[in-house]
């Protein structure tokens, strides 16, 4: 049990050590390819699971986020999970930054290219400028 | 058979060159490597002395700067802890009892 | 892909070090997703509801690849719902009609044919019918989502080319007592401002609309606005379902269905009795009305007649979550704010005394003096994106020609007919079948050839069983241009694929009098063909078999030009040009030129180019906004209400009684049953059910119950209940939640299946004076058939 115990103190000195060689502020930094997105590495479901709505299951799963959409400018506006992270055969984890042109064009426009949206505009909830 | 996820830091001027040795090395899977040098690797292997083996090669990398554990499965060999047949008193390090 | 065990505890290994240097790992083994790669965008308007909102279409390599919102247009600002930035994915579907099919008799299965063939047995049956059973045996039935130039070609050839008046389409089912409204309360069609309103209202009053799933995208601009200023504006959700709608209210009044009449009359009543109301306003722009006659009465007898309507009545009447107080809250806030905007749509509409329905809202702007100034409008929402352009102004509606003209009034029957250069006379002079006595009459074998146009009755009429049995017999030829197979194909003889959004050019007119183009960006599939190709060719075989050359005089400005931009173009400039000249709906400044050359469109009345591309009339009748109020000016005053159904030129503010529905619940039937739309799928779901993300989000229909009722009557979520009416009975899952008012139930429309297809148990009655059906509210029994079962989508194929 010590030996256990041990191990798994100096484990976590090592992470903690690893953790303070990188700047940790929470937010994206520069990565190789910031514009790409990233696949999901979703459960299989079966065909009858995919007919659910993604917050069935992501209410109990992911909390925090379906709760950050919900009261966000997306959720009441019923922007979907779907319309940013594609369905089940083309499911991302962090969408390609260029599906938020499909409404937010102008504004992709005038932004920052190497930026993607969400570092400022936090997900899920999505504030904005305040006017 | 233990997973180990690991973050090697790297000199950023040779953090490409850097990945594509770690990612030689068998039982190594890098994953993704960023502008600041980091490289993600993941590690399976039979036993924690190959690991411990590995992560030591990967420090010996001219470039590699520090290799740091994030995240270590290691059930397989926890029964064998418990039972007493394995002693583990530092971490990579292992004294097999007779 | 399936990820073992070991992958995945690999992968959260990965993952966990990634995040302790705040590093996105991209995956090359998987399917990621690529950017958005087009060689060029082309812009249009969106082919759903009726917001109008712009967008463009990417395309590489021919191929339609995205969709993105316009930011520059004055509907949407650049935003999209999900069907806007999925229906690229319908276009070059597997599923689409590539080729004519035909069969003599409707259990024979179809063949295909080509075109010549297909239009030759179009021209022979409608042919063969006039011969025997006379010119009003045919019928066109068409619809609020075909181009402008579609139907006023169609309808030109049934009107001029066969002489029968029996040309009707779907915004029969849903726009009729908005018409029938604005009519009789402003003495012209269509709303006075728009959505520019919205940005200026202080006060908003959403009644019979859950405009956050029906017109997602307007929603939009109405949230910002109350987010944006929480504490100025406020907004009232007046709708017996607690909806999506309802997250931004300040005060959402529930009551029971049909109930609604009474609500507005109690809000007319706190706003006399409290002297809220505009005297000068009334003064100036007013008349009282009442009866079949139109009789005009003052103030006194109008007050009198509110009597019955007092707040405390209309609680008791109205049930519900509503006192006394909220009723006289609202009615402050709609009289006193700076500029109140109401917005309604089906729950109004839909309905036995939907005319009346919508009185009763402008009788409230009328009252207040909410009309014509910024932010003050009675804006109807329009369902279809081309209801108001094609059908509503184009002559797609049995009783009115193009530009609004009544088709009983000679003169202009004659005006109609000297612009298409053909004799006088040739257009009947009664108007034909409205759609419930259509189908009516197709049932009853008055009607043996029937051109059904890009809409499916087959689901979509209310007591749908009846008129589907009438569409499936071989006593009726029935011919359907369509894209997909629908519940409609199924009942046809011949169908004839057609081409699809962006694979040709033409217009839509939206809810705030705004045409707008979309120009042709790829080609259609197959052998698909736009409309107005197959109009034309249709024609002129009609008018050998009937030995008729007037029928060929119809489409004869329209020969020799190719089919994809300059036939249409044609049809357009014959439609704005002539027939729309000096209309209220004057569209002459908008040609195609201009319409391609603006980011949205062009609201009418817009006589000249300049003037159009301003972007048109923002508020009608009020001069400096709407030239018209100028040429038209009968005085000095700044607004100038000359719509042509009121000769005194007012406005008339109409003494309309609470009136039940055509049902009510009974002991047999206990239950209110009322329907509607979802934001994911587009009415019968014939094409987002062919798209997978939308088709998942709402794969069948599911009926929303009351948890005090679910609990009476034992139903859990998920559970599978009987809906059943005195027409008929569908199963539905159960959804247990505070979304209707206890007693009432809610379901969705869009499924096809024959056990899910919730049009089998709604009502057929209808307006009497705008023949629109009673969707809203009937009375249905519920009881709880199982636990939840796994539920299989379904989408129709060809033969059904």
């Amino acid at each position: 049990m010590k030996n256990i115990i041990e191990l798994v103190v100096l484990l976590t000195l090592i992470v903690l050590l690893s953790a303070c060689n990188s700047a940790m502020n929470g937010q994206a930094l520069k990565t190789v390819d910031p514009m790409q997105a990233v696949a999901a590495d979703h459960p299989e479901l079966t065909e009858q699971e995919k007919l659910l709505p993604c917050f069935e299951c992501h209410k109990e799963v992911t909390p925090e986020i379906y709760a950050e959409w919900y009261d966000s400018s997306h959720g009441i506006g019923n922007v979907k999970c779907y319309q940013c992270h594609g369905t089940y055969e083309e499911l991302t984890k962090v969408p390609a930054v260029d599906r938020c042109s499909a409404c937010h064009a102008g504004e992709m426009h005038n932004s920052a290219p190497e930026t993607p949206c969400w570092t400022c505009h936090l997900t899920h909830k999505f504030t904005g400028h305040q006017r | 058979m233990p997973i180990g996820g690991f973050v090697v830091n790297a000199q950023p001027e040779f953090v490409a060159e850097v990945a594509k040795q770690v990612a030689a090395i068998a039982d190594v899977e890098v994953h993704g490597f960023d502008a600041d040098g980091n490289i993600v690797a993941v590690i399976d292997t039979v036993s924690s002395i190959e690991m411990e083996a590995h992560v030591k090669e990967i420090e010996a990398i001219a470039a590699v700067l520090t290799v740091g554990a994030a995240y270590l499965h290691a059930e397989d060999e926890i029964d064998k802890i418990i039972s007493g047949e394995l002693i583990i008193d530092k971490p990579f390090h292992q004294r097999q009892r007779h | 892909m399936s990820v073992t065990r070991r992958d995945f505890i690999k992968r959260s290994a990965a993952l966990t070090a990634a995040s302790y240097v705040g590093m996105n790992l991209p995956f090359a083994q998987h399917n990621v997703a690529h950017a958005v790669d087009a060689d060029r965008w082309v812009r249009g308007t969106c082919r759903l509801c009726g917001s109008g909102c712009r967008l463009e279409l990417g395309v590489k390599d021919g191929r339609p690849v995205a969709l993105r919102g316009v930011p520059d247009s004055r509907t949407n600002y650049g935003y999209l719902c999900m069907k806007g930035m999925l229906f690229y994915k319908m276009m070059q579907h597997p599923e689409r009609l590539h080729k004519p099919l035909y069969r003599a008799k409707k259990d024979q299965p179809f063949k295909e044919i080509g075109w010549d063939q297909a239009l030759d047995i179009a021209a022979a049956e409608f042919a063969e019918a006039v011969k025997k059973y006379g010119k009003d045996s045919t019928a066109y039935y068409g619809s609020g989502q075909c181009q402008t130039e579609e139907t006023y070609l169609f309808q030109k050839v049934f009107r001029g080319g066969l002489q029968t008046n029996n040309v009707e389409g779907n915004p029969r089912l849903c726009m009729a007592s908005a018409v029938g409204g604005y009519m009789t309360s402003f003495g012209a069609d269509e709303p006075i401002g728009g959505y520019a309103n919205i940005e200026r209202s202080y006060c908003i009053f959403i009644i019979g609309s859950n405009m956050a799933e029906a017109h997602p995208v307007i929603f939009r601009r109405v949230m910002r606005r109350k987010l944006d200023n929480p504490a100025k504006v406020k907004i009232i959700n007046a709708d017996p379902r607690i909806s999506p709608t309802s997250r931004i209210a300040d005060m959402h009044m529930q009551f029971r269905p049909g109930t609604d009449m009474a609500l507005m009359n109690a809000m007319a009543y706190v706003i006399i009795e409290e002297k809220l109301f505009d005297q000068k306003f009334m003064d100036d722009y007013c008349v009282f009305r009442v009866g079949k006659d139109a009789k005009q009465v003052d103030m006194a007898a109008y007050k009198e007649s509110l009597s019955a309507y007092t707040p405390e009545k209309a609680v008791r009447l109205c049930g519900g979550n509503i006192t006394a107080e909220d009723i006289r809250t609202a009615a402050r806030w709609f009289a006193t704010s700076q500029g109140t905007l109401s917005i309604w749509c089906m729950g109004i509409n839909q309905r036995k005394q939907g005319v009346w329905a919508n009185n009763l809202i402008h009788n409230l702007h009328m009252l207040t003096g909410q009309l014509c100034k910024p932010g003050a409008d009675s804006l109807s929402m329009t369902g279809q994106p081309n209801a108001c352009g094609g059908v509503r102004e184009g002559g797609g509606l049995c009783h009115i020609l193009p530009g609004h003209r009544p088709v009983v009034s000679e003169k202009l029957r004659n005006q109609v007919e000297d612009a298409w250069g053909i004799p006088r006379g040739r257009i009947p002079p009664k108007p034909g079948y409205h759609t419930m006595a259509m189908f009516q009459a197709v049932n009853e074998k008055k009607i043996r050839a029937i051109w059904i146009n890009c809409s499916s009755p087959a689901q979509s009429l209310p007591n749908v069983t009846p008129y589907r049995k009438g569409l499936q017999s071989d006593d009726v030829f029935v011919v359907c241009t369509d894209i997909f197979p629908t519940k409609t194909t199924e009942c046809a003889n011949l169908i004839l694929p057609t081409a699809f959004h962006f694979e040709k050019t033409g217009t839509y007119g939206c809810t705030e009098r705004r045409s707008q183009i979309t120009v042709k960006a790829i080609d259609a599939p197959g052998e698909a063909m736009p409309e107005v190709w197959i109009v034309r060719e249709w024609a002129l075989r009609l008018a050998r078999q009937l030995n008729d050359p007037i029928i060929a005089k119809c489409v004869e400005p329209f020969m020799g030009k190719e089919p994809d931009y300059e036939l249409p173009q044609a049809v357009w400039d014959e439609y704005t040009q002539k027939l729309t000249k000096g209309c209220d709906n004057d569209l002459r400044g908008a040609t195609y030129d201009v319409l391609k050359s603006m980011a949205d469109g062009v609201q009418w009345p817009a006589p000249t180019v300049e003037y159009a591309l301003t972007g048109g009339t923002v508020m009608k009748f009020v001069r400096g906004s709407d030239p018209m109020a100028e040429t038209e000016a009968k005085d000095d005053k700044p607004y100038q209400f000359y719509g042509a159904a009121h000769a005194d030129k007012k406005l008339w503010i109409w003494l309309r009684p609470y009136v039940g529905a055509d049902e009510e619940p009974d002991a047999e039937y206990p239950l209110y049953l009322s329907t509607g739309r979802i934001i994911d799928h587009w009415h019968t779901s014939s094409m987002t059910g062919r798209v997978p993300e939308l088709l998942r989000a709402n794969p069948y229909s599911f009926v929303e119950i009351n948890p005090q009722d679910a609990a009476r009557m034992g139903v859990r979520p998920g559970d599978m209940v009987e809906i059943e009416s005195r027409r008929g009975k569908v199963e539905m899952p159960a959804k247990v939640v505070e979304g209707p008012i206890e007693g009432m139930v809610f379901a969705y429309w869009h499924d096809m299946h024959e056990d899910r297809m919730i049009n089998k148990v709604c009502n057929d009655a209808y307006d009497p004076d705008s023949k629109e059906p009673e969707f809203k509210i009937c009375a249905c029994r519920v009881r709880r058939i199982s636990g939840p079962r796994a539920l299989k989508p379904y989408i129709t194929t060809l033969n059904g």
